[in-house]
Order: C-alpha cells, then sequence, then structure tokens
C-alpha cells in the first residue's frame, strides 16, 4: 500500500480513529458507509504522525471545499499538477 | 469533472479547452509544478488579472500549493491506489479500475461546499508570529502578514507547520530537529532562487555544531529531500531501505518527506503571492465588489 508502515482503522488509538471518522463524516456525510472503506491510503500513510493526517483533512477542507472557485475549476488544477508531477494517485 | 475533460487534462492540461480563467490557472499550476524558478511576476500577475476576484486566485493558489504537496508525498512514500494489486499490473484493467474509482467518489463523495470554521486570520498570524520566534527564524516575512486576503492559505500553512514542529499537541513543544529542518529547507529552496525571503531566511539560519556522525546522516536525508523534491516519482522502496539502513524509523522518513513537500510548498506560495502587493489586492476586491453590484441592478 505504501512505502512506509501505515496505521489501519481496526490498529488505531482513540486519536487516531477520531481523525479517521471526522474525514468519513466530512466525505460521505450520512452514507453508512463503514469507516475501514473510507480510509484512504493517502490518509493512511500520515497515520504514524496523527497530526499531520488532521492538518492534511483540514487543508483538504480550506482548498477543495471552502471558497469562490468552482469544483471543476479545483479539480482541473489538481489533475494538471498531478500530471505534471507524474502521480498517479 | 466529465471523464472526457479528465482524460484532456491527464494527457496535456495545457490543450484542454476550458475558459481563458482557468486556462491561464492550468498555465501558471504547471509552469509552477516544473518549473518553479521561471514563473515571473508577470506570470502571476497575468493569472491573478484573468481570475474574476483576488479570492478566486488565491483559491486557484491553495489547490495549485496542496496538490504539489500531495502528489510528492504520496510518489515519494509509494502510496497505491484504491485497486487491486493484480489489477495494476495490466494496463487496461488499472485504467478500468481507476475509472471505477472515479465513479464511486462522483457517487458518493459529498462534493457540497464547506465553510471552515477556526481561528481568524489576525490568529493565524499570531500563532505564525510565535513559531517563527520559537524556531529563532526572526520576522515572519511580508508575503506571509499579506495572506490574510486569503484565509485558507494562511490556516493551512499554520496547520501543516504546527503539525510538523509542535509534536506535543499539549505542551506546544518544538519536538523537531532544526538542523534537520534547515538543512532540507536549504535543499529545497536553491533549485527556487525566486523564493526569495525563503531563502534568505535558509541562508541565515546558523546550524548547531554536530558531531560527524550527525553529518553523514544530514547528508543522506538531503540528498533523499533532493529527490523527493525534484523527481519524487523517481523514488523506490530502496530509498527508504537506505534511510531505514541508517536507523530512521517510518515516522522520522514520513517527518521528511513532509518536511520536504512544505518546504516546497511554501516556497511556491511565495512565488505566487509575494510580488502582489496589499494595495493590488484591494484595488481588485473593490473592482470586483462594484461588478457584482451592477451585475445586481442589472
Amino acid at each position: 500500500m505504501a512505502f512506509i508502515k501505515t496505521i489501519s482503522v481496526r490498529e488505531a488509538d482513540d486519536e487516531l480513529r477520531a481523525i479517521y471518522a471526522m474525514i468519513h463524516s466530512d466525505m460521505f456525510g450520512s452514507v453508512p458507509f463503514p469507516v475501514e472503506w473510507t480510509a484512504w491510503n493517502v490518509m493512511q500513510v500520515f497515520s504514524l504522525r496523527p497530526r499531520f493526517l488532521w492538518a492534511f483533512e483540514r487543508g483538504f477542507r480550506h482548498f477543495m471545499w471552502d471558497g469562490e472557485l468552482s469544483r471543476l475549476a479545483k479539480e482541473a488544477i489538481g489533475v494538471s499538477v498531478a500530471q505534471t508531477n507524474a502521480c498517479h494517485y | 469533472m466529465s471523464a472526457r475533460h479528465a482524460r484532456i487534462f491527464e494527457s496535456n492540461p495545457l490543450a484542454a479547452p476550458v475558459a481563458p480563467d482557468l486556462q491561464a490557472f492550468v498555465a501558471l499550476a504547471v509552469k509552477i509544478t516544473a518549473r518553479p524558478e521561471e514563473v515571473t511576476p508577470e506570470d502571476v500577475r497575468a493569472a491573478f488579472s484573468a481570475a474574476q476576484s483576488p479570492r478566486q486566485y488565491f483559491d486557484a493558489v491553495g489547490v495549485m500549493i496542496a496538490f504539489n504537496f500531495i502528489t510528492r508525498a504520496a510518489n515519494a512514500l509509494g502510496v497505491e491506489p484504491e485497486i487491486p494489486g493484480w489489477m495494476r499490473r495490466i494496463e487496461p484493467l488499472r485504467r478500468l479500475g481507476l475509472r471505477a474509482m472515479a465513479l464511486f467518489f462522483r457517487l458518493f463523495v459529498n462534493l457540497d461546499g464547506k465553510r471552515v470554521h477556526g481561528p481568524t486570520p489576525a490568529e493565524h498570524l499570531t500563532a505564525l508570529r510565535t513559531l517563527f520566534i520559537d524556531l529563532e527564524l526572526g520576522d515572519l516575512p511580508a508575503w506571509v502578514e499579506r495572506l490574510s486576503f486569503a484565509p485558507p492559505l494562511l490556516a493551512a500553512l499554520r496547520e501543516f507547520l504546527e503539525a510538523l514542529v509542535r509534536r506535543d499537541a499539549a505542551t506546544g513543544s518544538i519536538g523537531l530537529d532544526l538542523n534537520q529542518f534547515m538543512a532540507i529547507g536549504r535543499t529545497v529552496l536553491q533549485p527556487i532562487p525566486n523564493a526569495k525571503t525563503l531563502n534568505i531566511l535558509a541562508y541565515n539560519w546558523q546550524p548547531a555544531k554536530r558531531a560527524e556522525a550527525d553529518e553523514k546522516r544530514t547528508a543522506l536525508i538531503t540528498r533523499f529531500a533532493n529527490d523527493v523534491a525534484l523527481r519524487s516519482y523517481t523514488l523506490t522502496r530502496d530509498r527508504i531501505d537506505e534511510l531505514r539502513a541508517a536507523s530512521f524509523d517510518d515516522a522520522e522518513v514520513l517527518d521528511i518527506v513532509v518536511t520536504t513537500a512544505l518546504w516546497g510548498a511554501a516556497a511556491r506560495l511565495e512565488v505566487l503571492t509575494g510580488c502582489l502587493s496589499i494595495q493590488e489586492s484591494e484595488a481588485r476586491s473593490q473592482g470586483s465588489e462594484v461588478r457584482r453590484q451592477e451585475s445586481v441592478v442589472q
């Protein structure tokens, strides 16, 4: 899944599990998927430092959900950067 | 975004048939990602003028910075998409899996806009000033002060820097190796000389005297950081194993990658916002408000 160790929802302590739950709630609202399904690899890679994961989640909210720019424009910019950096994730 | 648009952006973002303001943002996003040292104040002002409001420009910058950060971290740490390994090995199946993942996102992820509540820009600035003092970095650069026009940028900068530096949330103490932090900063900033204030700050910082063993570890870290910053897509598991062999644990490897990606993001943020004055932002804000009121009257 990644080059470094990661901590899954099942192995997480209370602090980390609460952050995974916050991400689940932000992304899926009331859709009843288990939290295990929604702890994406790109999030779990920060799990050794839960504060990084928290900051990543906050950053995602700031940049992708808040603001005046359209969702399409944000996705277009994001895909362009990912393509330029050859990031297939 | 439709699958057709996504395919165009994935093959050549600059060729995508989109509105002029988005075209200007995409061109700037590609340039700041691949060749940040070539981004000029004229490039920045052109994209800033193409935006319908200053806030839209700063929102676009936020996305550029966030994806620069996360794509480097994901590449360097070998994060794989959520599709089974056997599908990843066969190109058509890999594409199919990625498309299924995108469809899942479109169907189930809540894309409604969400306001992020939290501290005010003034509070973020105070916290950042304190951080700079605790890190012995001196005054906060003027361009950071001006980010009060762009609260999400300011908030994200403060939250990630605090997460990296203040390991113990309860005491707020500095839990980071400052020599390592600044050595990575110098490495990342060297090819981005137009991030002027950060370069000055990094080069004026005096490292503490270190033992020879520490010097060797720092050399290993900076070599790795250089590759994360410039060619993250070439990194393999062997490079992580090399760090492990030098007694770095996986959390420390994560620290190095996040520190590198954060310096890279901050440098790009300076390039994209540092040349804009408060007056320019204010004038554009007032202009876009007048246009908004005129359109309401009509």
